[in-house]
């Protein structure tokens, strides 16, 4: 599959165009690993990437302007430059600059969530459940009410309440 | 709801889109600190949907991790097997060459494979291709969709089945295992390159439409496997994909069905869009209120009865509601029926529901539509078209236009009406080079028809039961009457095996049961023979043979051979349920009814095209006979039933004593003028042969007016007669006064 037609797919969210993705995995964890990160570090990092890139792909200001292989070889260099500042002067950034400041731009936003996300996984797994299968899944309060065994509709909008408040409380003292 | 769910839900509202800013402002204006509940809110939203999605991609990546092991692991394993191979080989060579010749032998294909002609494309992979096969099934091809060597080019190959004839000559049948189902078509679609097998990507798919003019709901897709004999059996059903048909809406025709009648009899159908466009657009000043019209010295009023004015049509269609609803061949296919039926209301329902499938729509349009007329929704609601698909491009969407308007014209060769309806679907690439059948169980069809008018009867408390035209199937088919019969073919030994058979065709459905005939003998063990036809089939070198016998009853037969075409003709004509020849009769019906137009000496133009094209009534309000208003001088009068409720008189004038409760006067003078300070002057007197003034202060004040301004000199008077006052049966002399003076007299007869 050539490139823009990859591209063109993944931001049509096509399964199989993100599982081609994987294709660039062992390259950047070889290089990841060589840095010294550990190999549970290098995938964490890796699926980071991923993430950043298909926002990116879905933001209509956004264009691309290096290859898929570069734009997330140079997320994965920046996210772990960040994550271990005293190695920075070992890797070799070797990136356009405004491929830098893309990039830049992208983790920087995607930080802000970080909190947030921090938040989300103090949550008691059920809670966490019964918020994915709104926000993630889309499904409505009746469905949820079936899944999760709650009387109501009703009973299911003030648990997803409560849930949703617990993860605004633990946001906030994050932040 | 307690308020800080309101809270919750407005944000969530305002976050997906589903309301403005300043309408969550509004909402929640005593809310303090909105901006940071809407950025927590926000940022947990985000990290949920970043967590799931970090939780998919371990998943894949464990995935890929596996295939990657897996593949190494196969790598292995062949090179092992090579080197086995290569040391068995030896000593084996001519016992595997036995085994693969018998292999070759058992091979079992499908009978249809070698009873169907195959027509054969050649397809750039590189391009987007529409095929319109010769029975008129379009099959969309996207570009890149299939996996070709270095060349682009690969060959496709297709076999089909819409008509009996092609069905039995095919020796294909409609059974899914023991189910009997009720066919819409069958196809199979192969490809190749270099006489290899290729295949769609995965992530490609072949958009398919097949014709059809009777849309049977619940249809599904099913893919024929064979059994060990080589027949066809139909089995993993999936439903069909039923988004609209897109297309540019300026290609699209909304004009009144009988608007085109018009023009095709006036030999103007090939003028230019534009043209029949602003004569239709022309007529926007009809309405159903009354029209008058005048022809030499007779009023005609035209009641157009039910009709959607022009000026709503134009409303919508232009490009502005391309991509929507009213862009699609389904909703084209809907407006004849909302045009016949003239309520604005049904319009209405469709062109402000845009964001709405169309069989919710269809379900709404059931209400309101007369009764006469439920049915026809409701067949459209049984089908469940959904929405309008993903746009396409504007090329792709003119060459789909393109193959849809030729496949109409092929199946105008098979079908009862060239009105395009389709079953539509998607294929995979597993689908590709097997048998691909449209199907619903016949016993199913029955259930959904119930099932939904069910819905139809929540829906409307007013709902009518009415009989469906499923209900007689399955009572019939469920009547457990088991019939033995045994046929003997005479000559079944000039036919070679598997290539004598036999067909059960319901008189009521589009099934094709398939019976083997063996030894020359055809056993029938089946339920209620009755509502079946039978067909013995022979096929010989291109040779057809066949016998329909006119009762199903044991005995001996011979086949009898048959040009291909009466061979055609005599299995289409039994193999075609009642269903069409009932569509048949009505649409000549129809077609006949629109022909008897109504011959009216009109001089308007847009009354003749209205006329044309409305349904309406016609009445005579004033001639020659009642009143000549261009005489001049002359003074005339109309005795009148008027309905003080509705302010308005009968459109004819009545001579009946029992209904004037009125009477009215039209002087045609230079002399008189009338105004409100003359009004009061004008009296009228009614004298009976004996001179007696029959009516004298029986009236009641008159209305008086004048037409001055559009028919010039003419005064008209009205006085209404007092409930306790009657004109009897007699002759009159009718007096006009100014003042006290005579101005006019006239001589009335009341009946």
């Amino acid at each position: 599959m050539k490139e823009t037609q990859l591209i063109e797919k993944l931001k049509g969210n096509n399964e199989q165009a993100f599982k081609l993705l994987y294709k660039y995995f062992p390259k950047i964890r070889s290089y990841l690993l060589k840095f010294g990160a550990s190999k549970q570090e290098a995938e964490d990092i890796y699926h980071d990437a991923l993430y950043i890139l298909i926002n990116k792909l879905n933001d209509p200001s956004f264009i691309l302007t290096s290859s898929v292989n570069t734009f997330l070889f140079g997320i994965c260099k920046h996210k772990y430059i960040s994550l271990h500042r005293e190695k920075k002067k070992n890797i070799d950034l070797d990136l356009d600059a405004s491929l830098t400041q893309d990039i830049e731009a992208a983790l920087k936003e995607d930080e802000k969530y970080e909190m947030a996300k921090l938040a989300f996984q103090k949550l008691d797994e059920n809670c966490k459940k019964l918020l994915k299968a709104f926000y993630v899944d889309g499904k409505r309060m009746k469905q949820i009410a079936q899944i999760f065994g709650f009387g109501s509709d009703k009973v299911a909008k003030t648990q997803k309440y409560r849930c949703l408040e617990a993860a605004k409380k633990f946001y906030q003292l994050k932040a | 709801m307690r308020r800080e769910l309101e809270i919750l839900a407005q944000i969530d509202d305002f976050l997906e889109g589903r309301i403005s800013k300043e309408e969550l402002a509004k909402e929640l204006e005593d809310v303090q600190n909105l901006g940071e509940h809407i950025q927590t809110q926000k940022a947990l939203k985000l990290a949920m949907k970043k967590d799931a999605f970090m939780q998919q991609s371990k998943n894949s990546l464990s995935k890929f991790k596996l295939i990657k092991t897996v593949k190494t692991a196969l790598v292995v394993i062949t090179v092992l097997a090579a080197v086995i191979g290569v040391f068995f080989n030896q000593n084996q060579n001519a016992d595997l060459t036995n085994s693969n010749t018998v292999k070759e032998k058992e091979l079992i294909i499908a009978i249809s494979d070698s009873l169907i002609k195959t027509q054969y494309f050649e397809i750039n992979n590189l391009k987007d291709t529409l095929i319109v096969t010769n029975e008129g099934i379009v099959f969309f091809i996207p570009k890149n969709g299939f996996i070709t060597g270095s060349s682009p080019i690969y060959q496709l190959e297709i076999k089909e089945a819409l008509s009996p004839a092609q069905i039995v000559k095919g020796g294909l049948s409609t059974l899914a295992d023991n189910d009997l189902l009720e066919t819409g078509g069958m196809f199979k679609i192969s490809a190749f390159q270099a006489k290899m097998k290729i295949y769609l990507n995965d992530s490609s798919f072949i958009d398919f439409f097949v014709p059809t003019t009777n849309p049977i709901p619940g249809m599904q897709g099913y893919k024929g496997e064979l059994n060990h004999n080589g027949e066809i059996n139909w089995t993993k059903p999936k439903k069909l994909e039923n988004p609209l048909t897109p297309a540019n809406i300026a290609h699209l025709d909304f004009h009144p069905p009988k608007y085109r009648e018009y023009l095709k009899n006036k030999g103007w159908m090939n003028k230019r869009k534009s043209w029949k466009d602003s004569v239709y657009f022309d007529l926007s000043q009809i309405n159903t209120s009354d029209k008058l019209y005048k022809v030499k010295d007779t009023l005609f009023n035209f009641t157009f009865k039910k009709l959607i004015p022009p000026h709503r049509i134009k409303s919508f269609w232009n490009s502005t509601f391309n991509h929507t609803l009213l862009a699609t061949k389904e909703f084209e296919n809907r407006m004849p029926l909302i045009h016949e039926i003239g309520d604005e209301r049904i319009l209405n329902l469709y062109t402000t529901n845009l964001n709405e499938k169309l069989y919710k729509i269809d379900s709404m349009a059931i209400e309101l539509a007369p009764e006469e007329f439920k049915n026809e929704f409701r067949d459209w609601y049984c089908l469940k078209q959904g929405k309008v698909p993903q746009a396409k491009s504007t090329q792709s969407l003119m060459k789909l236009e393109k193959a849809l308007k030729i496949s109409e014209l092929r199946q105008g060769k098979l079908k009862t009406s060239k009105k395009f309806l389709c079953y539509r679907g998607k294929l995979m690439s597993w689908d590709l080079f097997y048998y691909f059948n449209i199907d619903v169980p016949l016993a199913r069809r029955k259930a959904i028809i119930d099932n939904d008018n069910a819905r139809y009867k929540r829906l409307s408390q007013n709902f009518e039961k009415e009989k469906t035209t499923g209900s007689k199937l399955t009572k019939a088919h469920a009547v457990p009457i088991r019939s033995h019969i045994t046929i003997k073919i005479k000559n079944a030994e000039q036919f070679k095996r598997k290539m004598c058979f036999a067909y059960l065709l319901r008189k009521d459905a589009y099934t094709f049961e398939k019976l083997a005939i063996k030894d020359g003998v055809l056993n029938i063990e089946h339920q209620n023979l009755k509502n079946y036809n039978l067909a013995i089939i022979g096929l010989n070198k291109g040779q057809h043979w066949l016998l329909i016998p006119n009762e199903i009853e044991n005995g001996s037969v011979e086949l009898i051979l048959e040009s291909e075409g009466d061979f055609n003709k005599k299995v289409n004509q039994i193999g075609s349920s009642n269903r069409f020849k009932i569509s048949l009769t009505n649409q000549i019906t129809k077609a006949n009814k629109n022909k008897s137009t109504e011959r009216l000496i009109e001089i308007s133009i847009r009354l003749q095209i209205s006329k044309a094209i409305y349904t309406y009534s016609i009445d005579t309000v004033i001639d020659k006979n009642y009143i000549n208003v261009y005489d001049k001088n002359k003074f005339t009068i109309q005795t009148m039933d008027y309905d003080w409720i509705s302010r308005r008189a009968a459109a004819i004038p009545t001579k009946k004593s029992n209904e004037i409760n009125f009477i009215k006067g039209f002087l045609n003078t230079k002399e008189y003028k009338i105004n409100r300070f003359t009004k009061d002057r004008f009296r009228v007197g009614v004298f009976d042969d004996k001179g007696n003034d029959v009516l004298k202060d029986k009236f009641y004040l008159a209305s008086r007016k004048t037409d001055e301004g559009t028919r010039q000199q003419n005064i008209s008077f009205g006085w209404s007669i007092k409930d306790e006052a009657t004109l009897l049966k007699g002759i009159y002399n009718v007096k006009l006064y100014y003042d006290d003076r005579i101005i006019s007299s006239k001589t009335l007869k009341v009946k």
